[in-house]
């Protein structure tokens, strides 16, 4: 029993050869081309940047990233990073079509990534908060007595400074958290404590005696809590657009409400008049 | 190629037969920067975390030159002597033994140290040259964490050898004044352990697990396990270990924030010219908060996880 194939390629003639080889590799060229066209056409990475966010559980919160953002868009790929110095090496690879910034951030490379708000994260209805550096030491009174002092705080160091007039003197101990913040205070190891308002009330529910100790001597400015944008690399605006839109349903959303509540965020709000207030 | 490969499996060899005096030899300090010498006992990865973060912190004002005894032993009374010789500024000892070799007998050069279990056997307040972080985790950390994810829970338990009772009543009576209730049992066996736990269970809105070698076995943590989760009591733990394996939240250590924590105590040592009694044994602060969601589930509970550092499933 003859073969058939092999029975065919015999029959051909050499020209015949050549111009099924150039066909071949003609179509494979174009299937490349296609597909890189495609994967081009189709990429969309989401990066979320914010120092001052729920960090410490990254793996858990890129999964739960992924799932809501997928289930908008199965080419949507959400990257979660944690230092500053890791975003600016990433940003040229990964190339993000949308982010979402921390505001202090935003405001320092919105002109060279082009950003453009869509939207800002709510917080009991609230899109700023405040920090407050406290002590329990009574011959504290202004931030100029911190000279040579232990500050704690949760925040980058650099990121601390930006908040509390830029350089200063002080020895900053880095923590994960606001609560270890009021910690190192509470048992001595910190002479003031960088917080959020919301910590402070925490934990004055939590060590009434203590509390009444503690005593505010500055206020940073508001800080506005992050932003969805668009960067430099977006291509597809009508994405962005149609992404804002299901971002406006996150609370209601199965998949949503798990990831917003992960950020320790309620809502987000696309109010004009609110983007335009961040600096 | 060959003869390459050859000498770097001698220089390898050699390398191994070192004894750490001998590798120390090799090494000397630049002029300039003030020195620190770093000596760590074994290659785990939470004291190379501290090493990294103290040296990140100090990099621009301090060089550095760092030993790891990797567990190797041999020829460490000697080490006193090699390390006087390096003349440094500051020591910073990492783990037990690397504390142990030197403490006592280096006792002109301050003496940081951190990473080391029950540091008093070693009587650091004796020689005035010594100053670290322990790894004592303030109850009042603990349940202010709890708390400040599961709301007003304030009756706990806790099963202790007689070894940890004094401390215990200690802090029972400083955390009344934050509304914590601590109701302690006292028992030396691990056996003893289901009926110390049955007979204060009704007194109990959670049980407090302390690292008591007396009173934790595999048996008597997977009973605490089981009987928590029947009795919808929540399992607080000192390691997330246990909480992988089904206790529900845990408080351990941030071992970057001990290496922010040093780096301040050595500025304290060279710049502020503190000496290390004044600069004294420091607490944990930082935390390392994890959770058990299936056993958050069973207990029928459901928190906020903004700020958890680990969710086992």
């Amino acid at each position: 029993m003859q073969y058939p194939n092999r029975f065919f390629f015999i029959e051909l003639r050499q020209e015949d050869i050549k111009m099924f080889q150039l066909k071949s590799y003609i179509k494979i060229i174009i299937a490349i081309l296609l597909l890189n066209f495609s994967a081009y056409a189709e990429e969309f990475n989401i990066i979320y940047f914010d120092p001052d966010g729920n960090l410490r559980n990254i793996t858990s919160l890129q999964s739960e990233g992924n799932k809501y953002f997928q289930s908008f868009s199965p080419d949507i790929n959400f990257y979660v990073i944690a230092s500053e110095q890791i975003l600016n090496t990433e940003m040229e690879r990964l190339k993000p079509q949308f982010m979402i910034v921390q505001s202090l951030y935003y405001s320092r490379q919105k002109t060279s990534l082009a950003y453009k708000p869509y939207f800002i994260f709510l917080t009991k209805d609230n899109y700023f908060y405040h920090k407050k550096i406290i002590t329990m030491n009574p011959e504290i009174k202004t931030l100029e007595e911190l000279d040579k002092k232990v500050v704690a705080s949760a925040l980058p160091k650099e990121i601390t400074k930006e908040l509390t007039g830029g350089e200063r003197n002080w020895k900053i101990l880095t923590v994960p958290k606001d609560m270890d913040a009021l910690m190192a205070l509470k048992f001595k190891q910190a002479d003031a404590a960088l917080v959020a308002e919301n910590s402070l009330e925490s934990f004055k529910k939590l060590d009434p005696t203590d509390s009444q100790s503690i005593i505010p001597i500055f206020t940073t400015k508001s800080i506005f809590l992050p932003l969805g944008v668009s960067t430099k690399y977006t291509t597809n605006k009508e994405m962005v657009t149609k992404l804002t839109e299901f971002m406006k349903k996150i609370k209601t959303d199965a998949n949503g409400s798990s990831f917003i509540k992960m950020m320790n965020f309620d809502d987000i709000s696309d109010n004009k008049k609110t983007l335009g207030m961040v600096p | 190629m060959r003869i390459q490969i050859i000498s770097s499996i001698i220089s390898l060899l050699f390398l191994s037969c070192q004894t750490p005096t001998r590798m120390l030899e090799g090494m000397k300090f630049q002029p300039g920067k003030k020195k620190i010498f770093i000596l760590v006992s074994e290659q785990i990865s939470s004291f190379e975390v501290v090493k990294k973060s103290f040296m990140d912190e100090g990099k621009n004002d301090y060089q550095f030159l760092s030993l790891n005894l990797d567990g190797n032993y041999d020829g460490i009374d000697q080490l006193p002597a090699q390390v006087k010789k390096l003349n440094p500024d500051l020591i910073l000892c990492i783990g037990s033994k690397s504390l142990e070799s030197l403490a006592g007998k280096v006792r002109d050069i301050p003496i940081l140290f951190a990473m080391v279990l029950d540091y008093q056997k070693f009587h650091p307040e004796k020689y005035g040259n010594i100053a670290g972080v322990s790894l004592n985790i303030p109850p009042e950390t603990v349940f202010y964490n709890f708390k400040n994810y599961f709301g007003e829970i304030n009756n706990y338990g806790v099963i202790s050898s007689r070894d940890y009772i004094q401390t215990l009543k200690e802090n029972k009576e400083r955390l009344s004044n934050a509304n914590i209730n601590l109701t302690i049992n006292e028992t030396n066996s691990p056996e003893d352990v289901p009926t110390k736990y049955e007979s204060m269970k009704k007194y109990i809105q959670a049980l407090w697990m302390i690292p008591d070698p007396k009173v934790i076995s595999e048996e008597s943590f997977l009973f605490l396990v089981d009987s928590t989760i029947s009795d919808k009591k929540s399992f607080i733990v000192y390691s997330e270990q246990f909480v992988k394996a089904g206790a529900l939240f845990s408080t351990s250590p941030n071992y970057a924030t001990i290496g922010s924590q040093l780096a301040i105590k050595s500025q304290q040592i060279l710049e502020d010219k503190q000496k290390p009694s004044q600069v004294g044994i420091s607490p944990i602060i930082g935390t390392f908060l994890t959770i058990n969601k299936t056993t958050m589930k069973k207990l029928g509970l459901n928190i906020r996880m903004d700020g958890i550092d680990q969710i086992f499933e």
